[in-house]
């Protein structure tokens, strides 16, 4: 006992005379609460769709809108006229866009463009996960540039190098680099097309927001948006995944839409809304730089520790290296290994000899060292040990393979 | 740094060995304890087990447990793993991390390992978890969550495979998904649970699920699949697998029409059209055929198929009966 109080008083005194990292760096407390009660209460008082009644009026004046050959020219005019002259269309050509009729689905995608409804974006995005047809795909790409969302570009780029589409969709990319304040002349060529998109796409993920629109321009949140994000942020919670993958696509393509939300599900005591809300600020990166300090607390989670260190590193405050460094040599292998792995793309580049050291270090567990040699390739390009323990074979190689890419992607 | 500083850093830091020394060797009279005791003990990899498990090791190695992360077809139809649902299950941490039952969450280490030995013997709080307490080795403890359906249900209902269970008389009559999937093996002087987590890449576990008889019924041929060995639906899990049951008849001259399919027993992909065919346990479904004019004979074949789009020559389609049927 007594000397059990020896040591106690001994590194009390210890610690008085050097400060330590830990004390200086304590992480900030968590307090974890209950959120997806009060999430369901969000989407239980969103605006609601209308009757059953009222939606199969609005989808016979759809079919005789747009179903080929249902109704004469005349009325199919007539049909279409009414309904976009009702205030709840929207809710129809959201429903339209899973209907079996690829034509439908274009239209509703189109129409819902012009509608404008920033909520729209949920419907839309979904539709971009599922849809199979590259015409319907471009009507879905064009109406969320049109609701001033950049994430479908990748999907323009694909439709552009498509027979069927490609003259559509060079179009629309005219369009997106002219908003972004990008003009290109006659003589540019594709390859100069293809490129200013993909720098278009970049600011995006940098953002969050399209390029070019001011700032009063940007899509603004609504009740309905909001209750949809709640919606599937409850979804997060479930068991079955699919539903579960749906949100953390939707979510991650939201832009800035989403984050205050997400930094409230981060804190939430469920424990697979904390997770995956951690992995959608993962993919969504530095336009959800705002939630840093919801994550931070997250650090010595036992559970969703290493997610919240992986997100740290997406998110880009450099505020979060010393934190990050504190736990590079963590008992705990999946969470070290996740810090290796997050000060790269943090770009705390005061980790490097850290990290170097533990590349060389052969004694070290070879997770940590392929994660803390990703982290150097990003910081000090070069990728040698990486590239010689793909030729060794001695790890997983699709592994290895995802990580160089990432790498090359930088 | 004055020297009262320095005296005092060391003295801490020596102190501070000591604490973690009592921490890690368990503290009692000095007395180093079972690794698995220790908090500091990190059990993070199978190649751990297999110095006492060599025979284990080598049973689960190279099963489709082993390679789930890695498994060429999976990471397919995963888009090698964008689809990140798919990834929790396939390179999971342990279950007792989350709980019996409850859903599994991804790793980041180990990938060579897929579901490992740690997946299913890994304790929330680090030790290891077996059928009985013992006292050598890692020391494992008995756990009811860990000898429980749920331990398999965190990743198997995600395609409803353990509901399926649930339903069936095996359940009710007490009966476990390692009965048939890890059957007991001898082990030296004793017995042990097999492995290799027999399934549907096992023929001979596939044989057991399904009995299939062929026959002339007033002038039709009649194929049934009796579902009289699997605790679940047949085929279950994934929305790819397939049983088939295809017929052709053989004229007197010996000249065989084309293969056709009688029926598919499948549970089609979400934007499929159609009915789950699957074929729930103790059920079964027959099919009646036309026989037309000539006919000597009818042959017929039960398939099952990794893919539903393999054909029968591709290696992912399983040959699993084959009968004639003289007809009269």
């Amino acid at each position: 006992m007594r000397f059990a109080l020896t040591i106690v008083l001994l590194l009390a005194a210890c610690s008085q005379a050097v400060p330590t990292e830990a004390k200086t760096r304590a992480l900030p407390k968590v307090k974890l609460v209950p959120r997806l009660k009060e999430l369901e209460a969000v989407v239980a008082s969103g605006p609601k769709a209308p009757s059953k009644k009222r939606m199969a009026e609005l989808r016979e004046l759809l079919e005789t809108a747009y179903v080929a050959g249902r109704a004469s020219q005349r009325f199919a005019k007539m049909a279409k006229s009414d309904l976009l002259e009702t205030e709840d269309a929207f809710w129809v050509f959201e429903d339209a866009l899973e209907h079996e009729n690829s034509l439908v689905r274009s239209n509703a995608a189109y129409e819902l463009g012009k509608l404008g409804r920033v909520a729209s974006l949920v419907p839309l995005i979904k539709r971009l996960k599922y849809e199979k047809d590259q015409q319907v795909l471009f009507w879905v790409v064009d109406a969320l540039v049109k609701l001033g969302n950049h994430s479908g570009l990748p999907e323009l780029l694909d439709l552009m190098h498509e027979p069927a589409t490609a003259q559509n969709a060079a179009g629309l990319a005219q369009t997106v680099l002219t908003t972004a304040g990008l003009r290109l002349d006659g003589q540019a060529t594709f390859g100069k097309l293809v490129r200013e998109i993909r720098a278009v796409h970049r600011y995006w993920l940098e953002h969050g927001n399209p390029e070019g629109v001011a700032q009063d321009k940007l899509p603004k949140p609504s009740p309905l948006l909001d209750a949809r994000i709640a919606s599937r942020l409850v979804d997060l919670q479930g068991f079955q995944l699919r539903p579960v993958d749906d949100s953390r696509f939707i979510l991650k393509r939201l832009g800035t839409l989403a984050v205050s939300r997400l930094a409230f599900a981060v804190q939430a005591s469920e424990n697979y809304l904390r997770q995956h809300s951690l992995e959608v600020l993962c993919d969504l990166g530095r336009p959800a730089a705002a939630t840093y300090e919801s994550v931070l607390p997250l650090l010595d989670d036992p559970l969703v520790g290493p997610r919240a260190a992986e997100a740290l590193g997406a998110l880009g405050n450099l505020d979060a290296a010393p934190y990050l460094l504190q736990r590079l040599d963590s008992p705990n292998l999946e969470l070290a290994v996740a810090v290796a792995g997050a000060l790269g793309p943090l770009g705390a580049k005061s980790a490097l000899p850290r990290l170097s050291a533990i590349v060389a270090d052969k004694s070290a567990e070879m997770d940590r060292r392929v994660y803390a040699a990703f982290s150097v390739a990003l910081l000090d390009p070069g990728t040698r040990f990486l590239e010689q323990l793909r030729r060794s074979g001695k790890y997983h190689l699709q592994t290895l393979d995802e990580l160089l890419d990432r790498i090359r992607e930088r | 740094m004055n020297t009262g500083a320095r005296i005092a850093l060391a003295t801490g830091v020596v102190a501070g060995l000591v604490v973690v020394g009592s921490v890690v060797f368990g503290g009692e009279g000095g007395r180093p304890e079972s690794p698995t005791v220790a908090k500091g003990t990190r059990w993070t990899s199978a190649k751990q087990c297999k110095k006492c498990h060599a025979e284990v090791f080598a049973e689960w190695k190279g099963s489709h447990h082993q390679i789930a992360y890695q498994n060429p077809q999976v990471r397919e139809l995963s888009d090698d793993f964008r689809n990140k649902e798919c990834q929790a299950c396939h390179l999971p941490r342990p279950v007792a991390v989350t709980g019996f039952g409850n859903r599994v969450l991804p790793r980041m280490t180990q990938p060579d390992e897929g579901v490992s030995c740690l997946t299913c013997h890994l304790a929330a709080d680090g030790s290891i978890m077996g059928r009985r307490d013992l006292d050598g080795g890692c020391r494992p403890r008995r756990n009811e969550g860990y000898l429980s359906v749920g331990m398999c249900q965190s990743c198997h209902n995600q395609h409803k495979t353990t509901d399926e269970f649930r339903a069936s008389h095996y359940a009710k009559n007490g009966g476990h998904c390692i009965d048939c999937h890890m059957p007991e093996v001898a082990r030296g002087k004793g017995k042990g649970r097999g492995h290799e987590f027999l399934g549907a890449h096992d023929l001979a576990t596939l044989r057991k699920a399904g009995k299939f008889e062929a026959g002339i019924e007033a002038g039709k041929l009649v194929l049934t699949l009796t579902n009289v060995g699997a605790g679940h639906n047949f085929p279950t899990e994934e929305r790819h697998r397939a049983v088939d049951m295809d017929y052709r008849f053989v004229d007197g001259a010996g000249k065989a029409s084309e293969w056709k399919r009688a029926y598919r027993f499948r549970n089609p992909y979400r934007d499929e059209p159609g009915p789950n065919t699957q074929l729930p346990a103790d059920q079964s479904h027959s099919e009646q055929i036309a026989i037309p004019d000539g006919t000597a004979k009818a042959q017929v074949r039960l398939w099952y198929r990794l893919m539903p789009y393999a054909s029968d020559d591709d290696p992912r389609s399983v040959l699993l009966f084959e009968r004639e049927v003289a007809v009269q």
